[in-house]
């Protein structure tokens, strides 16, 4: 064989061991931070079950910072966020350092913006706030994604007692989330509120199916007699 | 929906009868065929229901009746013959092509010594369902299509024809599962009680009335995701198993069922149902 050939096929060869080492060292690194994130959802679980949402706010950012595609962490953030809307601050510097375009990056942008704008007095700056970010949000997310924020939304809305809001947002959030007991009971209250019985009374017999100890299920009573009455 | 009059198959057809089906074309020469051929069928078990079963009419059951004549004005069909059969196993099935006096429901005995008015307003919502919707029609079709292809794999070696003929039958069997999807779907549409009509599902998963009311239907919806994240195993038996089955799981029909009811599609259908009956 040509000395030519030889040493061309050990560069291949050299090439080739070359990337392989660089994959493994990628993937051993990957494997080492799914394994630390894991470790720091369980201890930020803990904190958040315990009611310590400062703690548990730090460690499922920090979970983001090592897996972006973290979904429970999101969804925990959203919960923690709903509570104490006022913590949202907290959460920008770590979105800046995910990346820009990830759809989690996204609808943290979009809760944060809206939290901000909660907190502010004026009611004009919370709805401009919340419409321009929740669409820009939604608009790139997927449909699945996209459904999950809206009953993350209507969430937030019905423990500020804004019924239309809520119920607009969990009536479209909840194809996407059909066993979400609480987003159930929540709707019902909210489109009895409302003065729709009937749509009212499906979703509460839903929650009592799934969950009878929510304090929504006591209203099924009270839209059975409604839808009744119609 | 202002100009509605009756319910239309796209109103509770589920999405994966849909595309599953379009993968399956019709013969029209065959369809023909089928309809002669189950038309002898009938004629001759016709004797054998009227020996050994209760036929349903006006003044026999009649709030079976009822509720079967109030449906099929709904669905806009013929009503077809329920038949009562002294049988211990709850259960209940159509017989036949179209919406006809020769298509048949039998209900079994058990089952409506256990189910609610309500819930047997949904089972008979569900086996109409099948009527509405042509399933028995198909199903056959698509078992002579199978048939058909089976035969000419044969020609195959072995090692090509067991996966060809396994995902045909898996693929089959598939649609049937997903017309049960449909079908429960339709039930909860005509009796309007979303509880009654998961309550009915769980009546037949559990096999009683008493432990069907005491189920706690976010484990049992567990169930249904532990099934979806199954182990490969698991799985690889599941697809096994799902070779023969007719009926998708219970733990997936009430999760579908809930699924629907939360639709906005479906709330207009039941408010278009809410006046129609007023």
């Amino acid at each position: 064989m040509p000395r030519d050939s030889i040493s061309r096929i050990a560069g291949f060869l050299r090439d080739k061991a070359a990337q392989l080492e660089e994959k493994i060292v990628r993937k051993a690194r990957q494997i080492r931070e799914i394994n630390e994130a894991a470790q720091r959802a369980q201890e930020a679980r803990s904190a958040h079950f315990q009611g310590r949402n400062d703690r548990a706010l730090e460690q499922f950012a920090a979970v983001l910072e090592l897996d972006p595609g973290h979904s429970e962490s999101v969804s925990s953030l959203y919960e923690i966020l709903a509570e104490e809307p006022a913590m949202a601050p907290k959460l920008t510097p770590v979105l800046d350092r995910l990346p820009a375009d990830h759809a989690h990056t996204l609808l943290l942008r979009a809760l944060v913006a809206y939290c901000t704008a909660c907190t502010e007095s004026k009611a004009a700056a919370r709805s401009a706030a919340l419409k321009s970010s929740f669409e820009a949000a939604t608009a790139s997310l997927k449909a699945a994604e996209a459904g999950l924020t809206r009953t993350l939304l209507g969430k937030i809305w019905y423990r500020k007692r804004r019924h239309k809001s809520a119920a607009r947002e969990l009536l479209v959030g909840i194809e996407t989330t059909p066993v979400d007991a609480e987003a159930h009971a929540m709707l019902g209250a909210s489109l009895l509120r409302q003065g729709q019985p009937y749509d009212a009374l499906t979703h509460l017999q839903i929650a009592s199916m799934l969950d009878p100890t929510l304090p929504e299920v006591k209203l099924l009573e009270a839209a059975q007699r409604s839808a009744h009455n119609v | 929906m202002p100009d509605k009059q009756i319910i239309d198959i796209e109103d509770y057809r589920h999405a994966e009868e849909a595309s599953t089906f379009a993968r399956v074309s019709q013969h029209p020469i065959v369809v023909k065929l089928i309809s002669a051929i189950d038309s002898v069928q009938h004629k001759l078990l016709k004797g054998f229901k009227l020996g050994k079963m209760v036929r349903v009419a006006r003044k026999q059951f009649p709030v079976l009746h009822a509720t079967l004549t109030s449906h099929c004005r709904l669905l806009g069909i013929e009503p077809p013959t329920i038949y009562v059969s002294n049988h211990p196993v709850m259960n209940a099935y159509t017989n036949g092509l179209q919406a006809d006096e020769e298509t048949f429901i039998v209900l079994h005995s058990s089952l409506l010594d256990t189910a609610t008015s309500e819930q047997m307003s949904s089972i008979i919502g569900h086996e109409l369902g099948h009527i509405k919707s042509n399933h028995r029609l198909y199903r056959i079709l698509m078992m002579l299509l199978f048939g058909q292809a089976t035969s000419l794999l044969a020609q195959l070696p072995d090692l090509l024809r067991i996966p060809l003929a396994l995902s045909a039958k898996t693929l089959l069997m598939r649609y049937v599962r997903a017309c049960e999807y449909s079908c429960d779907a339709l039930g909860y549409c005509l009796c309007a009680d979303i509880t009654a009509a998961v309550k009915a599902e769980l009546l037949l998963s559990a096999g009683s009335q008493t432990l069907a009311s005491q189920v706690n239907m976010a484990e049992f919806l567990k169930q249904a995701d532990e099934l979806d994240r199954a182990e490969l195993l698991s799985k690889a038996g599941m697809m096994l198993m799902a070779e023969q089955i007719t009926h998708p799981f219970g733990p997936h029909r009430v999760r579908e069922l809930i699924r629907f009811a939360s639709r906005q599609r479906t709330k207009e259908l039941l408010a278009w149902r809410r006046q129609r009956a007023a």
